[in-house]
């Protein structure tokens, strides 16, 4: 919903004086909520909220691995792409394609921040760079023959502002939250035939993916003199323009890329990524404390005998 | 799912403090029960089915017995227009002689270029000019509280803004909440004074949209001649139209606000009375208006309102 003249200038004149409409000051994040493990069937899921009321941005990541073929570029690697959905419930304009472009969008900047380069159109399998966030290799399983796919499937449920961090949040924790099974090569009847794969469905043996080097994309709004993190809608609302920086876990940028209306000046482009680096070192830190809290849970719950619900629901504060 | 739903849910029957014993909640498809009955000598009212000889819920909300009327009253719904309701509405477009506001309703409501007061408030016939002249007035996306005059057979609803409670709104921020958690009352413009300084307006209206800003910040915005035409009885007998607020006030109006909220999270019916418990709360536990909204606070206090 735009806002009126007014209620911009109320908006722009609390930034002013580092006082939001909720609160927050410039850098404060909304409380985040993180869930992992919300979809059962999925390889690793994970389901994070941005603020505590009932129309708060809420985005579920989905990770699922299915076994394909590796790329011609990259034998020995596993591949991975992104695709994000924009929930009709959460804006009416996104009913039938009306999201389309907005998600392809968000699915580009998700991949990109994952894989350090993206492949053509959305529907293409992508190809990783060189600053993959994921250790490709260890997703590859038999050289040119056969690798993990990782679909890395995103709904937005809610659009209250923010959704790019949200996703990037919630994929990072269903990277983590991620089982791949152990998959033994055996050899197969005909020597030219690709060997048959034998899964191992004990869930001991899976392998969890290295999230370490995967980043988490922070936003920032440039408003006026002063730049906000964590925009809720009514503040995106007013086209200022966006930078998203991938930051990972030592504070480093892996990616940058601006969005939104009019051009931000290169000093405060500076001063914004830096921010954005404190912050989404922060970010980090809050999501693996999170997520060893879920892991904690999660072994808890399975030394109880009750694996009906392993769900872990963590609340922190960014 | 999170314990403030949870603590929300369990509290299913305080939320509406009409129906203190009698409230209990039902989802859609379960028996509509009063005490140990489900049909005998009931009538069947709102949100309900006759399913094989049993009252069965068609939404999810509580259960509600006036006399021999049982309802369910939901926990979520649309806005439904009455005359006389106090609205806040948002500007989408003019067509003709009317403005087409947003009321948070199933259609958009008109605000008819006669059902206002123009500026200087002298009574006369509104001519072409003043309908060449309807966006110096309210534009677009111009947020405007009205009443509803009047509500048509076939759901229209007219709007009017005659008086000088009415008009359009600056100087504070907008929060939608559930409409379910306003309830119409005899007054729907409130001045707080959370800290005996400070007058903060707020506006609850019966849409479920909530106003906190300045005391008396309706103005016409774009109207030039509102500064001098303060001293004439009509829509526009409003203080300047200025764009700062100090820091001091803007963290009042910001605490106020958050307090709306956190009974929006909770679930909870909003009236004054309500929304300077928050305040007070907040202000007695020490918590800053960032940590307002956290999870913390939400919780300290919900915990404080069941005891």
């Amino acid at each position: 919903m735009p806002l009126s003249r007014a209620e911009i200038d109320y908006v722009r004149d609390g930034i002013d004086q580092n006082m939001r409409n909720d609160g927050r000051t410039r850098e404060d994040y909304r409380e985040l909520t993180l869930d992992l493990g919300v979809i059962p069937q999925a390889t690793g899921s994970a389901r994070a909220r941005l603020g505590l009321d009932a129309w708060s941005t809420d985005v579920i990541v989905t990770v699922k691995a299915d076994i394909g073929a590796p790329s011609a570029e990259h034998p020995g690697d596993g591949r991975l792409r992104c695709a994000v959905e924009l929930s009709s419930a959460s804006d009416t304009a996104y009913g039938g394609r009306g999201g389309e472009a907005r998600a392809t969008e968000l699915s580009r900047a998700l991949e990109r921040s994952l894989l350090g380069a993206t492949a053509g159109s959305s529907a293409s399998l992508s190809a990783h760079g060189e600053g993959c966030a994921l250790d490709m290799s260890a997703l590859g399983i038999q050289r040119g023959k056969s690798c993990w796919i990782l679909q890395v499937d995103g709904l937005v449920l809610a659009d209250d502002g923010n959704v790019l961090d949200a996703l990037s949040m919630a994929t990072r924790a269903a990277l983590f939250d991620a089982k791949i099974p152990k998959v033994t090569a055996v050899a197969g009847p005909n020597p030219d035939d690709p060997a048959e794969l034998e899964l191992d469905d004990d869930p001991e043996e899976c392998s969890r993916l290295d999230v370490s080097g995967v980043p988490v994309i922070v936003t920032l709004t440039r408003v006026g003199k002063h730049s906000i993190v964590d925009a809720t809608k009514d503040e995106e609302s007013m086209r200022d323009p966006r930078l998203c920086v991938g930051v990972d876990a030592t504070g480093k940028v892996r990616s940058v890329g601006k969005r939104g209306g009019g051009g931000i000046d290169l000093n405060a482009m500076c001063a914004m990524t830096r921010t954005a680096c404190e912050c989404g070192k922060q970010l980090i830190a809050a999501l693996d404390e999170a997520h060893a809290k879920a892991e904690a849970d999660a072994a808890v719950q399975a030394a109880k005998g009750d694996d009906d619900d392993d769900d872990a629901d963590d609340a922190m504060a960014a | 799912m999170n314990d403030i739903a949870i603590g929300c849910f369990q509290r299913g029957s305080f939320n509406f403090p009409d129906k203190p014993s009698s409230a209990e909640l039902v989802a859609p498809g379960e028996d509509v029960r009063v005490g140990h009955q489900t049909r005998g000598g009931l009538l069947r009212g709102h949100g309900t089915i006759l399913v094989s000889d049993r009252f069965t819920a068609t939404i999810c909300g509580t259960i509600e017995r006036v006399g021999n009327l049982v309802s369910v009253r939901p926990f979520r719904c649309t806005y439904k227009p009455e005359t006389g309701d106090v609205v806040l509405g948002r500007v989408i477009e003019r067509a003709g002689k009317c403005w087409k506001l947003d009321i948070n309703s199933w259609q958009d409501a008109s605000l008819h270029l006669s059902a206002i007061n123009l500026p200087g408030g002298i009574p006369r016939r509104r001519n072409a000019d003043d309908e060449l002249n309807m966006r110096q007035l309210y534009d677009d996306d111009d947020l405007v509280s009205a009443e509803v005059q009047s509500v048509h057979r076939d759901g229209t609803v007219m709007l009017h803004t005659r008086g000088p409670k009415y008009g359009c709104m600056s100087l504070g921020q907008l929060i939608s909440v559930v409409p379910v958690l306003v309830k119409r009352a005899e007054t729907h413009f409130h001045r707080v004074c959370s800290d005996l300084k400070t007058d903060i307006e707020i506006l609850i209206g019966c849409n479920g949209y909530i106003w906190v800003g300045l005391k008396h910040s309706a103005c016409f915005t774009h109207d030039p001649e509102c500064s001098k035409s303060q001293n004439n009885t009509g829509g526009c007998e409003r203080e300047v139209f200025s764009t700062s607020v100090n820091a001091h006030t803007r963290d009042q109006v910001c605490r106020v606000a958050s307090a709306v909220r956190v009974l929006s999270m909770l679930h909870l019916a909003i009236y004054p009375k309500r929304i300077l418990d928050v305040v007070d709360r907040s202000n007695d536990w020490g918590v800053s208006n960032t940590d307002m909204l956290r999870r913390a606070f939400v919780v300290k206090f919900s915990e404080w309102m069941t005891d």
